[in-house]
């Protein structure tokens, strides 16, 4: 076998390319092969001289001994005389196909041009249903064109169709060219906007750039749209906009544009043509050209006598505000944002489309903004309108919806999001298909909540789904595919994943979008932290924070992960106070957006709690401690440890007895486990708890029951450098008293921190360290014997053969 | 003296008669298969046929079904013009391990391209002394006599190129037999009688990428170069 299929070079794509064209058909591509033996053309010039003049070189026809002389052209011309001898109305139509696309042929497409001025001979063919039918019968009958079985829907080979084109219009047929192009803009004009939608009508696309094909272009009479056909060219770049095929779309609109600006009459036809421009720049993220367009498009509108040229006004600035709000000029944004609210308000009310659609946009500004609350109304007021007016199945209530539901994903209200997005997407995929643009976002955006459900199974196969739909519809660069990149490498960190997680953020660093690209340094500084390499996750999270604090501001949620992610590099670094000083800034900016009991909040405020123990500042602690502990008990275990290195023992057991809780009928130390590997149980009364005096919490955890004690300390299992440490215990005397040990109430604990912060003073802490070891307030002893403490302390000396 | 003539005449008639009558006599009988004859079927290379397994498996199902009757069937195979309808026939007629002793091919273009098809197999089939005995509609009649014969059984006829079915029958040129398999290519599978097979254009890409590879003679698909 010559071509060995086996080889390690991939076929071609130029050749695949023409395989495709030439849609698999055995003489298109015995031709082609043979013409190729014969010539020094590549398979890409093949194709691009195959696009230029349908039967190439004529002249020169390849030599095929098993078709006799029989080429692309001639075969088909004998059929299509016999045709021509027996039906001459067939042949006509046959004819007249040549200007559809081949494919998905119906007689409603056909018709749909048909007017009292259309050609005689085609009203003829096309007027009466009985002989329409009986002609395309016809025309299957000699195998021309094929019938969908049970449809009254057509099609024809790719390569017999450029036959029809070729070689039955040698010169193009402007009257039949017309006749097509207001079938197919009538057609799609007759559509509702959920059916132009639809991805049914995607074989309508194909028949739109049918009319853009090349010999169309190149005819003088085919290349000009005359008033007459500017609605029509309006109406199909609108139906290729909504089908989301946005290159055609922009092509057939600059059409519009150039031939309707010196026609006085259709001023609303150039303004539509070029806000859609505008729209599709925006779309493909050049903002630039956008913001240009327009601005164009505005003043066009301005001049137009129409009653819509308000609501295209607002259109238009709506749109514009976007763009703005992308390069980052947030008070233009805000400001159009906020006019066309109060302009559509004023002059429809609140419940037209037009305002409705101005208090989402309002709404998503301020969520992009980190303004969550106003965000909130601002689309709640406008979903409850909307499902007044329209009912929930419907495509702006739909949109709403998913804003809202990204909304309560920054928000980290995922639940919530999650409902959002679930019913949003069903709604898109019923509507438009599942490789729509729409049913794309919602699914990544799905994703992303399921994996912060930690449902990280379907968020997996959720999210590359919708990668590949992403970079099949907009390509690999495209902000929204390198955002969904960006998601994937998330879900990846979350399951600890690295090297995975790592090459999802890179793929999202090859872009110059500024948003992504600082998520994703972010993320790979995380990555690089888990690793242990500080030097790079510092790094990293630096330039993320350079990009995110400029494009959204220092103090928006996003920026303030930045930031707490950085002041944990500082943590480990030992750079305690200048992770101190972010915390503060991340902890107002946290409280504000999430509120206290979120758990970024409870994080931030247990980092701080580290740092200040770390740092030694009993007062801050205490204070810390009094306005949080209830949400955090992880600061009374912090203070603890604190106490008990500033050898107040005593206050030290008070704070360790804060922090039991009584869980599942067992009292214990909030969630701490023995930390020896081996053990790993829940450290309560009943095993006891131990805590190293000397080693660093953060670096080495040292909370251990009593049984790993004694192992530890018999040496029978070291951990690290932890040996030959002091250790404090807190035993359940139960065993000696049989009386069981409470927890402290909140008013009993607020008390004693309250005191325990007259004891130190935020100026005078230092010298009181050394006298209180023995010391104990009144308050604190009469606190001690009121709640029946039973718990026994003693330091315990390590002797080296165990105890 | 006429008598005598006469006389003379009837002798020599007789003679005549008796010289025929001891001559050897032309054979037409079945006497065993004859194999593939392909004729003036257009040749087209075995390494040039690429694909279409689906499609040869589907024939035979259509012409060999599992229910054991051994009926004659007829499979018209259609198609426009270039989806290969003629070379899936001869690819069929070449399988490996097919279940036909006697394979012919004959040009259904018109009645003409027929009755010369027929010509040429009656000379294959049979060893004639006299060219003459077979002239005429009788190379025709004595090769559809072989192929009814009843113990004449597992032949294939290929029709070809049957595309004006609307100027003749070609029912009139079936052997009149019930056994026995028979193909017909034509574009207007509507007008033929018999089990309708359409031939699509081949189905993979990996397919395609070879009948364009093999025709084009370049060792890879690779654009920018060419090999010898």
């Amino acid at each position: 076998m010559i071509f060995d299929l086996h080889s390690k070079v991939p076929p071609d794509q130029a050749a695949k390319d023409l395989v495709k064209r030439l849609d698999n058909l055995p003489l298109a591509l015995a031709t082609a092969g043979a013409y190729l033996r014969a010539s020094k053309m590549t398979f890409k010039q093949y194709l691009e001289e195959y696009g230029n003049r349908w039967n190439v070189n004529p002249n020169r026809p390849a030599n095929l001994v098993e078709y006799h002389d029989r080429t692309l052209y001639t075969t088909w011309n004998i059929s299509y005389a016999r045709l021509r001898e027996s039906n001459e109305r067939a042949a006509r139509l046959l004819g007249l196909l040549a200007y559809f696309d081949h494919q998905h042929i119906s007689g409603k497409l056909l018709r749909a041009g048909l007017k009292h001025d259309t050609p005689a001979w085609i009203q003829d063919i096309l007027n009466d249903f009985i002989n329409f039918d009986g002609d395309m019968a016809v025309l299957v009958d000699y195998c021309f064109i094929d019938n969908l079985p049970d449809t009254q829907i057509w099609s024809m080979h790719t390569c017999i169709h450029d036959w029809t084109l070729a070689s039955l219009h040698v010169e193009i047929d402007p009257e039949q060219y017309w006749y097509a192009f207001s079938s197919v803009g009538n057609y799609v004009d007759g559509l509702s906007s959920d059916e132009q939608r639809h991805p049914s009508q995607a074989p309508l696309v194909a028949h739109a750039e049918h009319l853009k094909h090349q010999r169309f272009r190149q005819h003088t009479e085919t290349n000009k749209l005359r008033e007459m056909h500017l609605s029509a060219a309006t109406a199909i770049g609108m139906f290729l906009y909504v089908q989301g095929r946005y290159t055609q779309a922009e092509r057939m609109f600059w059409w519009v544009f150039k031939d309707s600006q010196d026609q006085k009459m259709y001023l609303l036809c150039t303004a539509t043509a070029l806000q859609f421009v505008g729209y599709i720049h925006r779309i493909w993220d050049d903002l630039k050209a956008a913001e240009k367009t327009l601005i164009l498009a505005l003043s066009w509108t301005a001049l137009v006598q129409h009653e819509d040229h308000v609501k295209k006004q607002l259109a238009i600035e709506s749109e514009l505000a976007k763009v703005y709000q992308r390069q980052h000029k947030y008070d233009r944004s805000e400001q159009l944002r906020c006019n066309s609210l109060t302009a559509g308000t004023k002059l429809w009310g609140p419940s037209h489309s037009s305002s409705l659609t101005a208090m989402v946009n309002l709404g998503s500004f301020y969520a992009s903004r980190g303004k969550y609350t106003e965000a909130e109304k601002f689309f709640l007021d406008a979903l409850d309108i909307q499902r007044r007016t329209h009912g929930r199945k419907h495509y702006s209530t739909m949109e709403t919806i998913r804003q809202l539901g990204q909304l309560y994903r920054d928000w980290d209200r995922n639940k919530e999001a999650k409902e959002c997005f679930r019913e949003a997407y069903e709604y898109f995929v019923n509507l438009e298909g599942p490789n729509a643009f729409s049913s794309l976002q919602a699914l990544s955006f799905l994703g992303t909540t399921h994996r912060r459900l930690k449902d990280y199974n379907s968020a997996e196969h959720m999210l590359h789904e919708a990668y590949e739909g992403f970079r099949a519809l907009l390509g690999f660069s495209h902000i929204q595919t390198q955002g969904v990149a960006v998601a994937i490498g998330d879900l990846y960190l979350d399951e600890s994943l690295l090297d995975q997680a790592e090459e999802w953020y890179r793929k999202a660093l090859s872009n110059k979008n500024e948003s992504t690209s600082s998520r994703a340094r972010y993320n790979l500084s995380r990555i690089y932290l888990k690793q242990g390499d500080l030097g790079k996750a510092g790094e990293a999270c630096r330039k993320a924070l350079g990009m995110g604090s400029s494009i959204r501001g220092r103090d928006h949620p996003e920026t303030a992960k930045s930031l707490k992610h950085l002041a944990r590099i500082y943590q480990r670094q030992g750079r305690l106070d200048e992770g101190k000083k972010l915390l503060l800034e991340v902890l107002a900016v946290e409280r504000d957006c999430y509120g206290p009991s979120h758990e970024y909040t409870i994080d931030t405020v247990a980092d701080l709690g580290d740092i200040h123990e770390r740092l030694g500042e009993l007062p801050d602690l205490i204070a810390l401690a009094s306005s949080w502990g209830d949400s955090v008990p992880r600061l009374l275990n912090c203070l603890g440890r604190l106490l008990l290195q500033k050898t107040d023992e005593a206050e030290a057991l008070v704070a360790f007895r804060c922090q039991l809780v009584l869980k599942d009928d067992t009292i214990v130390f909030d969630d701490l486990e023995c930390a020896l590997r081996r053990c790993e149980r829940p450290l309560d009364v009943e095993s006891g708890r131990a805590i190293c005096r000397q080693c660093d919490a953060t670096v080495i955890s040292v909370d251990i029951c009593f049984d790993c004690l004694q192992d530890h300390l018999s040496g029978a299992d070291p951990v690290d450098d932890c040996v030959g440490h002091q250790y404090f215990e807190i035993v359940k005397p139960a065993a000696i008293s049989g009386e069981q040990i409470t927890p402290m109430t909140k008013p009993e604990k607020d008390y004693w921190l309250q005191q325990l912060a007259k004891k130190y003073p935020a100026d005078g802490a230092l010298s009181q360290r050394t006298t209180l070891v023995t010391r104990r307030t009144k308050d604190a002893e009469q606190m001690v014997s009121k709640s029946r403490i039973l718990t026994r302390i003693y330091a315990h000396q390590k002797v080296k053969d165990g105890v | 003296m006429e008598s005598s003539c006469n006389t003379v005449l009837q002798a020599v008639t007789v003679l005549i008669l008796s010289i025929v009558a001891n001559a050897p006599r032309e054979d037409f009988h079945f006497r065993g298969p004859k194999g593939i004859h392909l004729g003036q079927a257009p040749s087209i290379q075995p390494e040039l046929f690429i694909g279409r397994s689906a499609e040869l498996d589907e024939m035979n199902r259509l012409l060999h079904p599992d229910d054991g009757s051994d009926e004659r069937r007829v499979l018209v195979l259609g198609a426009m013009g270039g989806f290969g309808k003629t070379q899936l026939a001869i690819a069929y007629a070449r399988q490996p391990g097919h279940r036909y002793k006697s394979i012919f091919w004959l040009n259904a273009t018109s009645e003409a391209t027929l009755k010369d098809s027929f010509r040429r197999i009656a000379n294959q089939i049979f060893e004639v002394q006299d060219p003459k005995v077979l002239e005429g509609e009788q190379s025709q009649i004595k090769t559809c006599n072989w192929f009814a014969d009843p113990r004449n059984r597992d032949w294939l006829l290929i029709y070809d190129n049957h595309d004006d079915p609307k100027t003749f029958r070609i029912e009139d040129y079936y052997p009149d037999a019930q056994h026995g398999s028979i193909i017909v290519t034509t574009r207007r599978p509507d007008l033929v009688i018999g089990t309708e097979f359409l031939v699509k254009c081949l189905s993979d890409l990996r397919s395609s990428l070879e009948v364009l590879a093999t025709r084009s003679g370049r060792k890879q698909v690779e654009s920018g170069k060419y090999s010898s």
